[in-house]
């Protein structure tokens, strides 16, 4: 597979977004075998800033893969599948659109037509909050999940030597629905990651309230991966005030057994050699989210937000859901509660 | 043992928008813009809502008097924005006056509440030369931003100030408003807007644009240990005009 096209070779394009690195534009006419949903052109306002021999070996990341690897990697991240030349030198990179299951649209409470990609910032902000901004409910079992995907596509990264690195509110995108079941979660701004033994193609940074301990943030490992991840789910199990800029693995304590708090507790220690994997993280979320109910189950109402709050999410009642267009509503479950039978979490009159 | 601190440090960036709402305001349709700033200010922080969690925002105006338009708040917990309305004269004294009462409040409030207070930040828009005596002013503007570590005299919650001036506005005494003006990496600056008095309103969407930037890259700054405000640089081609204290004003207009 040709892992480069020319700049002239595009076509027609529009720009949809310029950010601090480059233009974002779509591609109204050129296509790829491999990306059936099309593709858009990320083009760098300074090339002198990239390092060619980093993207390409991002993109043979990718083309490298057989087909079924490369059809996981494209469910766990827009990554990027070509670089696009001009003159002889890298200008940018060719990303597959975001699918439009990690888009919010719909109408917000106000009546006011709204059109967001689902950044899991928008997970960490209290649920009342969210909805008010035209964003559905998540309850605590598919916030679990939720980390569950994210784990499973880091953990996929990981264990063929990426480190993806800047790990942060806005790097990732959800998708809920239409079943309990369906949840996933994409990584976006793939250019930034690096291969284990290489440097990154373009810088990598650590995202505010992201920085991993001490002189860690100069050099992001896939254990600094792990830290990440750990204020990750921090932050999403326990949704409200500050919750976007805590380290407090208090906030969740009550949430998982003792397994899982002595994971969460190891990822954020100093001492980097301390921290588990992101397989370790896997095997524990798969068979800790398997103690949770697996049919529809009702919203969150409110942010745990402290540990004594927390305890509060084992007896939430469920909320109305939310009217945006593309939100499912969870199953009829008014009035349940959700508690631990027997070892098991079920949801109880 | 874990070796991991997990103590969440709440520090917080509190905004004071202190706009002049003096009948020219009015008339240059400069004030009609203004209300525009606020609704777009909540619509950027809807697409960035965890800046939420460091910064909380008030608004102040000022003519003959000075009142609490905003009182300070978590901007997207507000069902709606209020409205600045004119009337009557331009007294600086008031602004700085009900600013100082206003802050030493507010920063107060926050840190009974538990959080950590950054320095507040203060945008200061005015489209007139104040119609208090100038020593009446000059002293109020001392009161508000003047304190003497060494000695803990004067106002320890002094804010950073940014003064944004329109057509009517003096340059060369907003300059004075400007504060800091040192260390050179504290230093704040001042926008002028460089049209006639037919551009206001444009001036000011093109101050709500940077007031909007300046509040987004200083909350999602406020993390790692930053410093607190941060302006970002005017598009060299639109109709504002950014100085430093000591930059020439024959360069201002042409």
């Amino acid at each position: 597979m040709a892992i480069d096209v020319t700049r002239d070779s595009l076509g027609n394009m529009d720009l949809l977004a310029e950010g601090g690195q480059g233009k974002i534009y779509k591609l109204t006419h050129f296509r790829l075998p491999d990306c059936p949903s099309g593709v858009v052109y990320k083009e760098y306002k300074d090339s002198s800033k990239i390092t060619a021999a980093g993207l390409t070996g991002i993109v043979g990341v990718r083309s490298r893969m057989p087909q079924s690897e490369r059809d996981l990697l494209d469910r766990y991240a827009v990554w990027p599948v070509r670089t696009v030349s001009k003159d002889g030198s890298i200008r940018g990179i060719l990303m597959p659109i975001i699918p439009p299951n990690y888009v919010q649209t719909g109408t917000k409470p106000n009546g006011q037509p709204m059109r967001a990609e689902r950044e899991v910032q928008f997970l960490f902000i209290s649920p009342e909050q969210a909805r008010r901004l035209g964003h559905g409910l998540v309850n605590l079992v598919q916030r679990l999940r939720i980390c569950l995907e994210y784990a499973r596509g880091l953990e996929f990264l990981s264990s063929r030597e990426v480190v993806f690195g800047d790990i942060s509110a806005k790097n990732a995108l959800y998708s809920i629905g239409p079943s309990s079941t369906d949840i996933s979660v994409v990584m976006v701004d793939c250019d930034a990651v690096r291969v284990t033994g290489n440097a990154a193609a373009v810088e990598q940074l650590n995202s505010p309230d992201w920085d991993p301990p001490g002189t860690e943030s100069r050099h992001l490992t896939k254990a600094t991966d792990v830290y990440k991840f750990a204020l990750f789910v921090i932050r999403v199990l326990s949704p409200g005030a500050n919750a976007s800029v805590s380290r407090n693995p208090k906030r969740v304590e009550s949430i998982f057994d003792k397994e899982g708090r002595k994971l969460l507790e190891a990822s954020l220690a100093d001492n980097s050699r301390l921290r588990p994997s992101m397989q370790d993280w896997l095997s524990y979320l798969e068979k800790f989210v398997q103690t949770f109910p697996t049919d529809t189950t009702p919203a969150l109402r409110s942010a745990p937000g402290t540990a004594a709050t927390a305890n509060n999410t084992r007896t939430q009642t469920r909320t109305a859901p939310v009217s945006a267009t593309n939100n499912p509503p969870s199953a009829a479950t008014d009035g349940l509660k959700l508690r631990k039978v027997g070892g098991k979490w079920q949801w109880v009159p | 043992m874990s070796d991991v601190n997990h103590d969440d440090q709440l520090k917080l960036l509190p905004f004071y928008l202190v706009c002049d709402v003096s009948i020219s305001m009015v008339q240059s349709g400069a004030l009609d813009e203004v209300n525009k700033i606020l609704p777009a200010l909540v619509e950027a922080l809807e697409r960035n809502p965890i800046i939420c969690d460091k910064i909380r925002f008030s608004a102040l105006d000022f003519s003959d008097d000075s009142r609490v338009v905003l009182p300070l708040c978590n901007l997207l917990d507000e069902p709606s924005m209020p409205a600045f309305e004119g009337r009557g004269g331009t007294s600086y004294v008031a602004a700085f006056n009900a600013l100082r009462t206003q802050i030493e409040n507010d920063v107060n409030m926050l840190k009974a509440d538990g959080f950590l207070v950054h320095r507040p930040a203060v945008f200061f828009l005015s489209d007139g030369e104040p119609t208090d005596n100038e020593g009446d002013w000059k002293n109020a503007f001392h009161n508000l931003t003047f304190f003497d570590k060494a000695t803990t005299q004067g106002f320890r919650m002094y804010p950073n100030v940014i003064p944004f001036g329109l057509v009517g506005a003096n340059p060369q005494i907003l300059q004075q408003l400007i504060h800091p003006t040192q260390p050179a990496n504290r230093a704040m600056s001042m926008f002028m807007s460089t049209g006639d008095e037919r551009a206001a309103a444009n001036a000011v969407a093109e101050i709500a644009k940077l007031l909007i930037q300046s509040v987004l890259a200083s909350g999602t700054g406020v993390a790692n240990n930053g410093g607190g405000i941060v302006l970002p640089p005017p598009d060299p081609n639109g109709p504002i005009a950014q100085l430093g204290a000591d930059d020439d004003l024959d360069d201002l207009y042409l």
